[in-house]
């Protein structure tokens, strides 16, 4: 950030350099809950403790943890996948285009999420 | 800026120069291994993350034998077996060693030893972890 200060440019830091950084900790941090909940519940599912999916998905807890499941790792896996594309996409234009991609298609995807788990929780029987 | 650009474009494409971190000449060695490893699945799993969305919303809005079908062990195919396995495996591996890398956020475990000791630790303790998530799973 550089703002025209008179007759010379000054150069200061922004103040959120680190933001991205400490997301990608603190996403991964609740994946580390949200993961392991996913993987006892696929068990379960596995064991047959559920009659169907739908089953799972209509008890409230399974449908929010569910939610925030893909809400992390969407944006865990999308921060991820800016960074591995800044360090080997070397033209800006492409860069830029990808990153924009992959956040398009994150929200696209967690909207469809939410909508299934919404049609599983009050529609689906 | 926009003939920065363009021009940046140009150049890569005449003489494309390596990329950091450079992966064709650093030496391999269990530690850079498992970082690239850990990039790579984490790579994998985003793919997979969509794949599953693509599950629930073809469950949801489409065809709802389509658990039953995965669920089914007599309509899974090897292939897709094979598969699941090294989703389980890939996110039993980023899940170790994104740990792992975690508590070097914190400034601990960075001397040779402990760095090659946490290593071993997470591909042995992912490895194990996926084993027993597939048997119990499918």
């Amino acid at each position: 950030m550089s703002c025209n200060n008179g007759n010379f440019r000054v150069k200061k830091a922004s103040g959120h350099g680190a933001g991205h950084w400490l997301l990608q900790r603190y996403t991964a941090i609740a994946n580390i809950v949200l993961v392991g909940w996913l993987v006892v519940s696929m068990i379960l599912l596995g064991q047959g403790y559920y009659d169907s999916f739908s089953e799972f998905v209509r008890i409230p807890t399974n449908a929010i943890l569910l939610a925030l499941f893909f809400f992390n790792t969407i944006y865990h896996g999308t921060i991820g996948i800016q960074v591995v594309v800044e360090d080997y996409v070397s033209c800006k234009c492409g860069r830029f285009g990808i990153i924009l991609f992959t956040k398009f298609l994150g929200i696209t995807a967690f909207f469809a999420v939410i909508f299934s788990i919404l049609n599983m929780y009050f529609v689906y029987s | 800026m926009t003939d920065n650009n363009t021009e940046n474009c140009k150049h890569s494409a005449s003489r494309p120069r390596p990329l950091s971190p450079h992966l064709q000449v650093y030496k391999p060695q269990l530690t850079s291994l498992l970082s690239i490893m850990h990039r790579g699945t984490g790579v994998f799993l985003y793919v997979n993350i969509f794949l599953f969305a693509l599950f629930l919303y073809s469950y949801a809005f489409w065809d709802k034998n389509l658990y039953e079908c995965i669920n089914d062990q007599d309509s899974v195919s090897l292939l897709f077996e094979v598969y699941a396995f090294f989703v389980l495996f890939a996110l039993c591996f980023h899940f170790c060693t994104g740990i792992r890398h975690l508590f070097w956020d914190m400034g601990k475990g960075y001397d040779i030893e402990r760095a090659y000791f946490s290593g071993k630790l997470a591909l042995v303790s992912s490895v194990i972890l996926s084993i027993i998530a597939y048997i119990l799973i499918f």
